[in-house]
């Protein structure tokens, strides 16, 4: 479990969002804090030669993303009518509850759910190697 | 029968199930390894079930739809963030933990002590666990009292000392054994009141984008992705409600009372699923109500926390006002009664034991530490009602900023070290009492103490302090690891 590499990018990725929260840069926020959601995300899931532990956070770090660049663009649009909504919501609101708050049970939960035997696999092996050492 | 009399039959029911429950697992749990454990013997569905009574307190029913209403969509980040820290809680932690679990690891700070060979990073793990479990016990316990007073008619000094005895004793007799029982149990209750609620306020503004509409035309704000709040405050609750979930020791710990890891599978889709379906309510009923003043149908309420029951009272049957109530109670009960049980394992086992002094007789002292903890914060509650919200306020926070850079960083990163250990949980005491005395106290005003400005909460830049500070530490330090950090 060395992780440096991880470990250094998410110092960098906190760092940021201290100098943008001190300073009131959001958008600045929003993007750091997606990567440290991402490289959190990374510590919990990637185990080293398992290939298919890199989807579920590489897949919630996309859509968020995708989600945050589109309620910082649809953040101001007024809703005059119940037309101006978007699936109930105010568009950037739209972005909130469609693309960060539901797809985090299919990226990060059900992600967890379908790789969790590759992982459990790998974890048991790593396992049975420090107890032979 | 009459909705009251309904209302209070239910709130009964719920109590009576829940000390009946209690007074059940009292003959299971004998050893420290039950009480405080679950005999480590934790299987899914169960897991699933009590993870999402836990993370879900009584907030979500009465102070989450009192926030929406006041500040629109600010609030749904606080929900909506659990949904992403519940599965990163299962995936960053819950192997990690389960791996260092065994007959002499049954706590947090027994595996931090594992991980990392030093008893001054189990002290201040324990130390700062049951700070932050002080600071947010008062706070439960006038909850209960407030949803009986509500309920019973009763006055406040009747309901507090019930609320006190219905808190405390089944997790005092039963341990964690009663604790997750009921949770499941309460969590059942929360699931339904939750979807009902929801559908009736659809129901009672004619539709999401209809309430939105409504909302939107007396403040576009309100209905913005930010809500009426800066920005920063928004994105702030995601990184302090998502990534500090990971940090909250009742729900944490349960990582250490797996039966196998295999349990984890499909337990993180229950947990995640049922709290979102919880969220459901926090979110709709506010909108709801906000939606309802603004057509002019509702006179602007009094209080924000009264939107939750304005709208049960005004919207629903009054059978789901039971139901609801009912939810509610579940919530506080099952937050407290875990609170109640990692505070008493730390005083029975972790500061004693890093202390040199381990105690005979633990099962015996856990009872009376229970009591005591319930009796402190009562006592703390009955002094003074104003200090205790205070203080709850800050409990969250104080477990996020002191947990997280160990249980996030330390359990991945081999480089990490005890001394990052104690130095982000100083940094995250330091950094709490600091804001406490500048925000909640009123030290920025009368002072001139600095807070940060563009609305980034406290508790994020604390959050944020103790895990650069966890970093800088292990990469300035020599690594002097326990068994399990090699």
């Amino acid at each position: 479990m060395r992780n440096d590499a991880l470990i250094l990018l998410l110092l960098a990725a906190l760092v940021v969002m201290l100098a943008a929260a001190l300073t009131g840069a959001y958008q600045a926020f929003g993007y750091a804090l997606v990567g440290a959601i991402g490289l959190t995300a990374a510590l919990g899931f990637v185990r080293s030669g398992v290939p298919a532990s890199w989807v579920p956070p590489a897949v919630a770090t996309l859509v968020l993303l995708v989600s945050f660049a589109g309620m910082f663009a649809y953040e101001q649009v007024p809703v005059l009518a119940p037309a101006d909504t978007w699936g109930g919501f105010q568009p950037g609101t739209a972005f909130l509850v469609y693309g960060v708050w539901l797809p985090a049970f299919v990226t990060l939960a059900l992600g967890f759910a379908l790789v969790f035997d590759r992982l459990a696999a790998r974890d048991a092996s790593e396992d049975e190697r420090g107890d032979a050492r | 029968m009459s909705d009251q009399a309904l209302i209070i039959a239910m709130m009964a029911l719920t109590i009576g199930v829940t000390l009946a429950i209690g007074v059940h697992a009292y003959f299971e749990a004998r050893t420290q390894q039950q009480y405080f454990a679950y005999g480590q013997n934790l299987r899914w569905f169960v897991l699933g079930l009590a993870t999402f009574s836990t993370v879900m307190s009584g907030f979500g029913f009465v102070g989450g739809p009192g926030l929406v209403y006041s500040l629109g969509s600010t609030s749904f980040w606080m929900t909506f963030a659990a949904a992403l820290g519940i599965p990163l809680s299962f995936a960053l932690v819950g192997h990690k933990l389960h791996a260092l679990a065994g007959p002499d690891v049954i706590t947090l700070p027994d595996a931090i002590y594992k991980r990392f060979g030093s008893q001054a990073a189990r002290f201040a793990m324990g130390l700062s666990i049951l700070l932050g479990i002080v600071a947010y016990l008062g706070s439960q316990i006038l909850a209960a009292t407030f949803v009986l007073e509500q309920v019973f008619g009763w006055s406040f000094l009747l309901a507090f000392w019930v609320a006190l005895a219905v808190v405390s004793i089944y997790p005092l007799i039963g341990g964690i054994v009663a604790g997750i029982r009921t949770e499941v149990f309460q969590g059942g209750i929360m699931i339904v009141a939750s979807l009902l609620v929801f559908w009736y306020a659809l129901e009672s503004g004619g539709g999401l984008a209809q309430i939105t509409t409504d909302v939107a035309s007396a403040n576009q704000a309100m209905a913005s992705p930010w809500g009426t709040a800066p920005a920063l405050t928004a994105l702030g609750y995601l990184f302090v409600f998502g990534l500090g979930n990971v940090g909250m020791p009742h729900s944490t710990s349960r990582f250490l009372m797996l039966k196998d890891t295999s349990q984890l599978k499909y337990s993180v889709l229950i947990a995640t699923g049922c709290y979102m379906v919880g969220s459901l309510l926090w979110i709709t009923v506010g909108l709801a109500i906000r939606a309802r003043v603004a057509t002019g149908d509702l006179a602007p309420l009094a209080a924000a926390d009264a939107a939750a029951p304005t709208f049960l009272a005004t919207y629903t049957p009054g059978w789901l006002a039971g139901v609801a109530f009912a939810g509610l109670m579940s919530a506080i009960l099952s937050t407290a009664s875990i609170f109640l049980n990692v505070g008493a394992s730390t005083l029975t086992r972790d500061i004693p034991l890093a202390l040199g002094r381990p105690v005979r007789h633990p099962i015996f002292w856990a009872r009376t530490w229970t009591a005591v903890l319930a009796l402190a914060s009562a006592a703390l509650a009955l002094w003074s009602r104003e200090l205790v919200g205070l203080l709850g306020a800050i409990g969250y926070g104080l477990h996020a900023a002191a947990l997280v850079p160990t249980l996030v960083i330390g359990l991945h990163w081999s480089r990490a070290t005890a001394s990052a250990v104690v130095a982000s949980t100083v940094a995250a005491l330091a950094g709490s009492l600091y804001f406490f005395g500048a925000q909640q106290l009123g030290f920025a005003a009368s002072r001139g103490w600095w807070v940060p400005a563009h609305g980034f909460p406290s508790v994020g830049l604390v959050m944020l302090v103790s895990m650069i500070t966890f970093i800088v530490v292990s990469l300035l330090t020599p690594a002097r690891t326990g068994a399990a950090g090699r």
